[in-house]
């Protein structure tokens, strides 16, 4: 199983004509899930990846290897959008998709920032675009002193960090605990967002909720635009 | 480079350390509860008081090393639950008994908790140590310093100069008092039976330490003498318990009236067994001739055949009418005559006052009014012969005096005492 410093090619940055990023793919599925299925605990845990089509039809596909997500992924995102659990989830979910109570391992906590876009209801309380966003960002490094991973998502980043080791959910309160822990993550970026004038603009990844997959892209607008890390080798944002 | 957009890998205690809390008012609650917030930490090792609380208390060392199957809860945390219950009651802090729990939690190697599972497992073991605490101590009874503020604006004053005057002022802070305008100034006792004095003169019968336990009817009684009807605030062990034994002390802090000795108390167990068995069966409102063979007969019979367990079964309902033994009873002579046993009997059942008395000191009380004890007195009817030792009073005996007609007597039948039953 690759770690995600063997995948050291280069986003594609052309815009006009982008295409899905199988390194980038694999680097997310190893650096978010890689741990947590090689430990012995894991018994049966699932990578469940969801497909959201342009006309709101969602799908759910289940990989018990990184390597298998990601080629699905990279095939899938041709034409959809694609969505990855942020946790594992058992094998037996209802209609297959992951609910709280079939989550087993939360490896990073997540949170959804959003800037205006042609393409949502409402840019009330929005930060006004992307680079803003990372104003956001910046301020989350500069006050808790850990540089985060940050996702571009093609309106939006998901700002978020991993865990020094994956975070087993035996029972319901240690499920409700890890949940309230990504609401506090999120809690976070509100409380800077407020301050910057943009109250709308964080959302919350709960614990079943699904992030954009690095490497795919995101078929919103036309044409579609990528997903994938964003920081460069200095670490400073494109 | 994506190696290089991977931000570092974070331990997710120090996550839980650092992010903004959902329900802070929530947090501020424990803080207040626990004096401060606890920190997860990895303990070096356990305090001193660690290895003293497993020497002295076995439930605390059989939970450390999680073998306690009479907890209902075996999962890690009901463990923790219990740990921390012990450990609170110890009178630990709460950053020692997080400390605990995170050594325990390592030592079975637990799955991560945050603080939030921590604060709440501590907030109920806190929680509880310092109500049982509070139950144990004073639970019975407002602060001082709130009754002194509380007695300030209603113009009284406690002069606490002596120990009655402490366990009077004690016993005006009770909670049931609480919001009523009643203040005891005494309480003494006569016979078995305690007596209080208010400040406004009333003379409030509480009853035996029995009846006041009850509460029932010490509740009954005050309410009559004052038109306070009073209510239990809570349970009765934790807030009315106490009081009782405030009523005690002050008592036995000062001598037993001088009215109500041995004699005294006979006479009360005599009157209130002759109002019950006539409130029960007003045909024991007639006298009986006992020189008269056939009449002591059926005297003696209702002791043979009368049931005494239907003494404890006075209060229930839809239950037929049981016959009593008639154990006190009025001669054609003016005389009192007792059957003792039976009495001591009647007495010890919740309808005669659940009184302890011994028969002798019985005897005692009625050889002070001048009765003649164990005489042995057989009836005859149709060749049968029933035996019992009855004590007699003297013929024409007032058991109390001034009161007409006697208690247990029909008024139609003591006026005209020699009209036949």
């Amino acid at each position: 199983m690759s770690s995600p410093s063997d995948h050291t090619s280069v986003q594609n940055s052309n815009l006009s004509s982008p295409r899905a990023d199988s390194d980038q793919a694999q680097a997310h599925f190893n650096w978010l899930f890689s741990r947590a299925l090689s430990d012995r605990q894991s018994g049966d845990t699932w990578i469940v990846q969801a497909t959201i089509s342009l006309q709101r039809k969602i799908s759910f596909q289940a990989f018990d290897s990184t390597l298998d997500a990601a080629r699905w992924a990279v095939k899938e995102s041709i034409n959809t959008n694609v969505y990855t659990h942020l946790a594992l989830h058992t094998p037996d979910r209802p209609k297959g998709k992951g609910n709280t109570d079939t989550t087993l391992c939360l490896t990073a906590l997540a949170a959804d920032l959003d800037a205006a876009s042609p393409y949502r209801g409402s840019n009330a309380g929005k930060a006004p675009d992307v680079a803003s966003l990372r104003l956001l960002i910046c301020d989350f490094e500069e006050s808790y002193q850990f540089p985060l991973t940050v996702i571009e998502s093609g309106y939006g980043l998901y700002a978020m960090v991993r865990f020094r080791e994956p975070l087993w959910l035996e029972d319901k309160r240690a499920r409700k605990e890890a949940d309230d822990l990504l609401g506090r993550f999120t809690e976070a970026f509100r409380i800077f967002g407020r301050k910057r004038g943009w109250p709308n603009t964080v959302d919350r990844v709960p614990l079943a909720g699904l992030i954009r997959v690095a490497g795919t892209l995101n078929h919103k607008g036309n044409p579609p635009l990528p997903v994938r890390f964003s920081r460069n080798v200095n670490g400073d944002f494109r | 480079m994506i190696a290089a957009a991977i931000g570092i890998d974070v331990d997710v205690g120090h996550l839980d350390e650092l992010l903004p809390e959902l329900d802070q008012p929530r947090v501020e609650r424990f803080i207040e509860l626990a004096d401060g917030d606890i920190t997860i930490r990895r303990p070096l090792a356990l305090p001193n008081k660690f290895s003293a609380l497993f020497r002295q208390n076995p439930h605390f060392s059989l939970s450390w090393e999680r073998r306690r199957p009479d907890l209902r809860d075996q999962t890690l945390s009901g463990y923790e639950m219990s740990l921390a219950s012990i450990a609170a009651n110890a009178r630990w802090t709460a950053q020692e008994i997080c400390d605990l729990l995170v050594a325990f939690r390592e030592k079975e190697r637990g799955r991560w908790h945050g603080r939030s599972y921590f604060r709440t497992t501590l907030g109920k073991a806190l929680g509880q140590a310092a109500k049982h605490r509070r139950d144990q101590r004073e639970g019975a009874f407002q602060q001082a310093d709130e009754a002194a503020s509380e007695a300030k604006e209603e113009g009284h004053s406690s002069a606490e100069t002596d120990d009655k005057a402490k366990l009077l002022a004690k016993l005006n802070r009770a909670c049931i008092l609480q919001g009523r305008n009643l203040r005891f100034t005494d309480v003494k006792r006569r016979g078995s039976c305690y007596v209080a004095f208010d400040d406004l003169g009333h003379e409030i019968q509480l009853g035996t330490v029995r009846e006041m336990n009850a509460f029932v009817v010490t509740q009954a009684n005050i309410a009559e003498a004052t038109g306070i009807n009073l209510s239990i605030p809570g349970t009765k062990k934790a807030t009315w318990f106490p009081v009782v034994e405030v009523f005690i002390a002050i008592a036995h802090s000062q001598p037993i009236e001088f009215d109500y000795g041995l004699r005294e108390e006979t006479r009360i167990y005599l009157a209130r067994a002759l109002d019950a068995l006539t409130s029960h069966n007003p045909d024991y409102a007639q006298r009986v001739g006992i020189r008269n063979s056939e009449e002591l007969f059926l005297l003696n019979l209702s002791l043979r055949t009368g049931l005494r367990d239907s003494f404890l079964h006075y209060d229930l309902e839809g239950r037929a009418p049981k016959c009593w033994p008639r154990f006190v009873v009025w001669t054609k002579d003016g005389e009192l005559c007792v059957q003792v046993p039976m009495l001591q009997t009647f007495l010890s059942t919740p309808v005669g006052g659940n009184e302890r008395i011994s028969t002798d000191r019985l005897k005692q009380g009625l050889a002070m009014m001048q009765f003649a004890i164990d005489k042995v007195k057989t009836g005859q009817f149709q060749g049968q012969k029933i035996s019992y030792r009855w004590c007699i009073s003297p013929t024409a005996f007032a058991l109390d005096p001034g009161c007409d007609p006697q208690p247990g007597l029909n008024p139609e039948q003591d006026a005209d005492p020699e009209q036949p039953p």
